[in-house]
This record gives structure tokens, sequence and C-alpha cells, in this order.
């Protein structure tokens, strides 16, 4: 049996271990995420599709907007999907039925008749009660069914699309212009591309007129400016640098971009998880690396999609909650894949990697940081030299992976309009290694005890809106 | 267990490193941005004072200054250079004719091909891409520069190879450019939509060109390259209507070997066949129809006997509208409902033919577990009809 001596070296030997490991995965991705990103944006004037859509061999693509309660934005979201540039779109809107008036507005804004589609249900979903689409805009298509959650309303719109591609997004994003433009960019580098996301950045604060951005800045509020900094570092090292190694496990459900018929192959989006957007990917992963096919999921590293954050402790904490069961959820349903290697590297380092660092990553956090406040609290076991190691690798290491991701956007995007925006976002990538980083951890456990649990709701969730 | 003095020194370094790249960070965004705003405001003069000039040059038969005179105003550093050539791609896009072949004079002026020409000579991947991106907007291609970028296009980072192809489409010599084109398609990792892109850029659109573009499309189709390359290249063909090349896509159709592997581009050879109109393939396809059941192919069929649209080619539709997986029955709905009273004649003829036989096969007391897949395909074939009229009554998307 192990005395106390020897547990408590192998306990700190552990957390000092771990700690150290899992920064330097994150700088090694950051820095790895800087030249890719860099090299990327140097090189893509050579992938721009000038000719190509001058052709008919272009892929055309379908925008999916699930909404649910969107009373408030919805015509606006609408409006700003139908300046996007592309030479064939559509916009599909699913009114998950919504309990406001999400759908009178629609009629009314766009003069919307009500009209009947043949298709094909490849992928099951609620009853769809009515279509609808307007004589004036002919790319708009809206569909009314009955409620049964964001994948539910997504699997509708894939059923009922026709295009090559489809775009999911969230009914609150607001997109860039050129954004297909850009993320077609992906499809004619990598050859059978299936699946693409971008760079989804933080909203509040931005300011807006017409549904597009006129400045961007850092959110007011505390809570929205330590979600820029950390979307921004996550967004790099959790995407790019994860796309630069191939490995890409997750695509936002804010935004991506997938293979229409690669999508209906696997069966479209899973209704009863809490994180259909990792899920989606993991099958994705999952079927094409069984079948031996050739694919690629992939990521477009610029800025295209601009969404609002949670601005109140209460919703932040229900959606991280439900990010993490969502994580869970998808690991636990694609076990198999893990040291697999069938699965090659995703099933024996990408999902490994999220076992042990993102999904129980927040038991060895929130364990280390009980262990430290013994040490500390109980003369008998204080150990300066740990607490020093501990600060040095766990909180100043983190400081400085979250300061080079700020130094990484930068020198590649200078998203920012001014000095100041930067000086909050680096004062900021201090502060959510101060506290942030230790209550987001216990919201993820909390999370995970509540997937155990079997928890499927989405939480509540309050948003203020777009102001202009 | 830990040694002390080790752990003081890792948290007193990295605390240190933290403060100087922060200090870093900052002076780095202050400075870059202070540049920035000096760059633009100097781009923006750059363009007043040179855009006037440009156009003078350009529309004026006496010209205020000659396209020497322009380019000696230009200081020699970089950033004008790449403001310049950046005015210069944008008028492009806006001049035609005489006005875009004097702009040439510009674009193609020898201080720019010498800086991208060494440009092009260099180690560094993103200036020998910057150099391939000028080429190919500007043609100017001396041997020297051609020898480059052949040896370019064979480069294994495939962003480079597809960037020295693209600007060697801008060679006089036809067979160089077509030799590139065959040297990239021959490649394992190249995009479909890179391969639709490139022939854009090798087609030139003249008139005069035609025969020599369709001539070397059919001879990238006799040569070995992926069936999924050429599937894009056959359904280019059709849809930049290379009638001259009918016969010949044929005929390859007729040969080409019956395959999974090969699928994707008979049904781009049928596609090409329908935009073409070449009425003769149509048995071939209907033979192709009842090869395999593979929906891509159908769907591919439906729209080219349907272009064909002769009464053999659509009673074979009909027929096998009951029997067919629902996007090609879809399809066929569609081709019959949106093409013309006549077609909406004969399919309404079929629905009550087929209505009325199933009576009759109801009648000899046939078992309802028979019925009942005839009767769900019509009442589905009869739901498809109606929206397909609704949609074309209200003048649809579709």
């Amino acid at each position: 049996m192990l005395d106390s001596f020897s547990f408590f070296n192998i306990a700190e030997q552990f957390i000092i271990g771990y700690f150290f490991t899992i920064n330097t995965v994150y700088l090694a991705l950051v820095v790895g995420a800087l030249i890719y990103v860099r090299k990327q944006m140097l090189h893509r004037s050579v992938v721009k599709a000038d000719a190509l859509f001058k052709t008919e061999l272009f892929k055309s693509i379908s925008i999916l907007v699930p909404a649910y309660n969107e009373a408030d934005n919805i015509v606006e979201s609408v409006e700003s999907l139908l300046k996007l540039e592309y030479p064939e779109y559509h916009i599909i809107v699913v009114n998950d039925g919504s309990a406001d008036d999400t759908l009178q507005r629609l009629i009314d804004h766009f003069d919307l008749t009500e009209t009947d589609i043949y298709f094909e249900e490849q992928i099951e979903h609620q009853q769809i009660r009515n279509i609808y689409r307007s004589p004036d805009t002919s790319m708009l298509t809206v569909v009314d069914k009955k409620n049964g959650g964001k994948a539910d309303a997504l699997n509708a719109g894939i059923n009922i699309a026709e295009t090559d591609l489809v775009c999911s997004i969230d009914a609150d994003s607001i997109l860039e212009q050129d954004v297909l433009k850009k993320l077609i960019q992906t499809f004619i580098e990598h050859k059978n591309t299936i699946a693409a996301g971008g760079v989804v950045r933080v909203i509040n604060g931005c300011k807006i007129e017409n549904r597009e951005i006129q400045k961007i800045h850092t959110p007011k509020n505390f809570w929205a400016r330590l979600q820029s900094a950390e979307y921004i570092r996550a967004f790099l090292f959790g995407r790019v640098g994860w796309d630069y190694f191939k490995s890409l496990l997750i695509v936002s459900g804010a935004f991506g971009i997938f293979d229409r018929q690669a999508v209906i192959k696997v069966g479209g989006y899973l209704t009863n998880t809490v994180g259909e957007d990792i899920e989606l990917i993991v099958r994705l992963h999952s079927y094409h690396l069984r079948n031996n096919e050739d694919y690629q999921i992939r990521f477009l590293p610029e800025p295209i999609c601009w969404t609002e954050v949670p601005t109140d402790y209460k919703s932040l904490r229900n959606q991280r909650n439900r990010w993490h069961r969502g994580l869970a959820d998808s690991l636990w349903r694609h076990k198999y894949m893990l040291f697999n290697p069938s699965y090659s590297h995703i099933g024996m380092f990408v999902m490994p990697f999220f076992l042990f660092f993102e999904l129980l990553g927040p038991i060895v956090n929130i364990l280390s940081y009980i262990y430290l406040i013994i040490v500390i609290s109980l003369p008998a076991y204080f150990n300066l030299t740990f607490i020093l190691l501990f600060l040095a690798v766990s909180i100043i290491y983190g400081m400085v992976v979250s300061l080079i991701a700020i130094l990484t956007e930068e020198i590649v995007f200078k998203t920012y309009d001014s000095f100041k925006d930067v000086a909050i976002l680096s004062l900021y990538s201090f502060l959510e290694n101060l506290g942030y980083r230790q209550i987001h951890a216990w919201w993820q456990l909390k999370g995970l005890i509540d997937f155990f649990k079997g928890k499927k709701s989405w939480g509540k969730m309050t948003r203020k809106g777009f102001k202009e | 267990m830990f040694n002390f003095d080790i752990a003081l020194q890792s948290l007193i370094g990295l605390t240190i490193f933290l403060a100087l790249l922060f200090l870093f960070l900052l002076g780095y965004t202050f400075w870059t941005r202070k540049k920035q705003q000096y760059w633009n405001s100097y781009e923006q003069k750059f363009r007043d004072y040179f855009f006037s000039l440009i156009l003078d040059y350009t529309e004026e038969s006496d010209p205020m200054l000659s396209a020497d005179d322009i380019i000696k105003k230009i200081s020699k550093r970089s950033k004008d250079y790449s403001f310049f050539i950046k005015l210069l791609n944008e008028l492009d896009d806006i001049l035609d004719g005489t006005e875009r072949e004097r702009l040439a004079d510009l674009i193609e002026h020898r201080v720019f091909t010498s800086f991208y020409q060494k440009k092009l000579f260099e180690f560094s991947t993103d200036s020998k891409i910057y150099a391939c991106v000028y080429f190919q907007n500007s043609g100017n291609i001396d041997n020297r520069i051609l020898a480059k970028l052949v040896t370019i296009s064979k480069s294994n980072n495939l962003k480079l190879a597809f960037a020295a192809t693209k600007a060697l489409q801008s060679a006089e010599d036809w067979s160089i450019r077509k030799k590139a084109l065959l040297r990239f398609f021959k490649r394992t990792d190249i995009s479909e939509l890179m391969v639709a892109e490139l022939l854009h850029i090798f087609d030139t659109g003249l008139a005069e060109d035609r025969e020599q573009v369709g001539e070397a499309l059919k001879d990238l189709l006799l040569k070995k390259i992926d069936p999924d390359i050429k599937n894009i290249i056959v359904r280019y063909m059709g849809y930049q209507q290379f009638y001259e090349c009918d016969e010949f896509l044929y005929q390859y159709l007729n040969r080409v070997h019956f395959s999974p592997k090969n699928f994707s581009l008979i049904r781009g050879l049928i596609t090409a066949l329908g935009e073409l109109y070449y009425t003769e393939a149509a048995s071939t396809i209907r033979n192709y129809w009842e090869k395999e059941n593979n929906t891509p192919i159908r769907l591919a069929s439906v729209k080219t006997l349907s272009i064909f649209a002769d009464k053999e080619n659509l009673s074979f539709l009909l027929q096998h509208l009951l029997k067919v997986e629902f996007p090609v029955r879809k399809a066929i709905i569609y081709e019959f409902m949106t093409k013309g009273e006549e077609r909406i004649e004969l399919l309404t003829k079929f629905i009550k033919e087929t209505q009325k036989s199933l009576k009759e096969i109801a009648l000899t007391q046939k078992s309802q577990e028979e019925l009942d897949p005839r009767l769900d395909n019509i009442l589905d074939i009869t739901s498809g009809i109606k929206i397909a009229l609704t949609h074309r009554l209200n003048k649809p998307y579709a």
C-alpha cells in the first residue's frame, strides 16, 4: 500500500505533469495555427474562384437557419443572409415550433404564401406543418414544423434542400458578406471535403447597422469580454490547430458547411443529444474511416461568422454545461473509436486527447485546486516548491498561451479596430486564467455529472439581441 | 521530488517571459496600427494620383504621359509596385477593347516583368505565388519565365503547382498550356473545383480559339487521368456548348467501360450529350439506364432524354415512373410538368391508364399486399404532380 508520502508525491507529479502537458499541447497548436493561418492568408489569392463561378461547375449552397423563438431578430437575420455574395444559394428558415410570432413576422415581412415541396424524407424529423415561399424572394423558403430541437430542424432543412452543400447557422449569427465565397475556397483547396467550419467571433460590443458590422470592438460586459479572449484562443488551437494536423473534431454549431449527401449518408443530425454539432463530425469521421472512403473535414482560418455570447453568469454556466454534456455524449456514443487503429489518428490520438484533456480535464482541474488548498492550508503538508511549480505551469503558462493566441490574432487578422481593444483583450487573457478557467472547470464538471444523470435539456439562455 | 530552485526559476522565468510578451504585443499592436494608418493614407494618395494618369493614358489618343513616364513616377518600393498592380487589376476588370489593350502596356511593362521575374526565382513560396498570380494576369511570359513556371507547376506544394499551372495558361503556345493542364490533372490530390477553374482559364472564350480548345479537351479525355476529372471536362464541354465534339463524346460514351469507377464519367457524358442535343445518343443512354440502378446516372439520363424530347424518350421515362427511386421520379415529374402542356397531358394520360389497370388488377382479386406498393407509388406521383403544378402556376424558384 502507498504511504501518505508517496501518495502526495505521485499526486503532485501528476498534477504538474498534467498542466504542463496540456498547456504545451495548446502552445504547440497555437504556434502551428499561427504558421498555418499566415500561410493560408498569403496564399488565398491562388484559390480564388473567379473563373469557377463563370462555369456551371461550382457547388450550390443552401443556408439552413433553425429558428426557435427568434421573433426579435429573424427578419433582420434573413435580410442580411439575402445580401451574401454567391452565384447560387438558397435560404431555408426552419421555424421549429416557436411559441412567439417568429413565423408570422417572416410571413408579413417577406409576403410569404403557403406552398408545398415534393421531397423525400431521407432523414427523420418532426412533422412539417406548412412550407412558405415568397413570389418576390425566390431564394427563400420557410418551413414551419412541430418543435423537435435544433438538430431536428436542421434535418428537415437538409431533406428539403436540393443543393450540393448545406450550411447550418444559428439564427442569431451574422455572417460576413463574402462568407460563402471564402468557404468554397476550402472545397477548392482540399479534395473530397465533406465538412468545413470557420472562425466564429463575439459580436457583443460591435457597431452594427442593417445587420452589417461597421466597427469591431470588444464587448463592454465582463463575461462577454472574457469570452472574446476565450474564443480567440479556443478557435486558434481548438480548430485551426487541429485542422493543421488534419484532426478536426468540432465544427461549431453557429456555423458549419457540409456536403449534403455525406450528411444524409450518415443519417443527419442526431436529435437526442445536446452536442449535435460535435456528434455529427465524429460520426462523419467514423463512417468514412470505417468504410475506407477518402474525405476531409477542414477549417477556414478566417473570421467569417459573428455570434452573440451570453452576458450573464447563469446563461454562460448553462451554455458551458450543455457543451460539456454534448462532448461527453459524443465520446460515449463513439467510444468504440477510442484507441482503435481502424479509426486512424482520430481514434488513436485525437479522441483520447479529447477524452483525457477536454472531457476529464475539469475533474483533474478541480481536484488539483482542492489539493492546492489543502497544501496551502495544512501546515503539515505545506509544500512551497509544489505551489510555485503549480503557479508556473498552470496559471502563468496558461497566460502565456492565451497571450500568444491574442498576438497571433493581431499578427494575422488585426480584427479589432483600435489599440484599446487589443489592450483590453490582453488583460482579459490574464484574467481568464485567474478565476474564469477555474469556474469554467466547475461548470464543466457539473455538466459531466449532469450527463451521467441523463440530463438532456438545453438550459435557459438569455440573449439581448443586436443593438444597432 | 521537485527541486525548489527549479520551481522558483520556472516561475520567475515564465513571469518575465509573460511580461515581455505582453509588452511586445502592446508595442507590436501600437506600431503596426500606426504603420497601417500611414500606409492606408499613402495608398489613398497614391491611388488618387495614379488613377487619373492611368485613365488618361488608356482613354486618350494623345495622353499627357507615356507608359514609361507613368512607370518612372513610381518609386522602387515593393509597396508602390503592389499598390500600382492592384490599381491596374481593378481597372483591368472595368476596361475593355482598346482601353484594355493600352492598359496592358502598363501591366506588362518591363519594370514589373523583371520585378516579378526576380520574385519567381526566389526561394520563398510566397514570392513565387505572387509572381505566378502576376504572370497569370499579365501573360507576359518569356522562355526563362516559362521554364521556371513549368518547373514550379511540378511542385509537391499543391497551391504553388496550381498557381503555376494557372500562370502557364497565359502562355501563347497551346501545347504548353495543354501540357500544363495534363500535368496538373494527373495529380491525385486535386479537387474537382480546381479542374473546373483551370478549364475556364484554359478556354479563352474566343471564337478563333474554339477549335483548338475543343481538340485539346478531346485529347485530355484520351489521356490516363482520373475518371472524376474527366467527368468535369466532359460536363464543361457540354455546358460550354462544344457542339463540334458531340460525335466524339458519343463515341466515348459507347467505349467507356461500365464500372463503378467510371460512373461519374458516364453521368458527365450523358449530361454533356444532352446539353449538346446529340439525339443519336438516346438509345445508348436508355441502355445505360437498364444496365444498373445508379441514381446519379439515371438523373442525368432523365434530364438528357427530356431535352431530346421525342415520343420514344418521353414514353420511356413514363414507363419507368412507377419503378424508379424518389429522386428520379421527382426529376421525371418536373420534366413533364414544367416543359409544356403536351407533356402534362401525356403524364395525366399515363396516370389515368395506370389507375385503370390497377382497378383491373384489383378485380382479378390480387392480394392487397401486391396492390399496396403500386397504390403508394401512384399516390406519391399524384402528390408530386399536384405540387409541381402549383409551382408551375405560381412561377416558383425551382
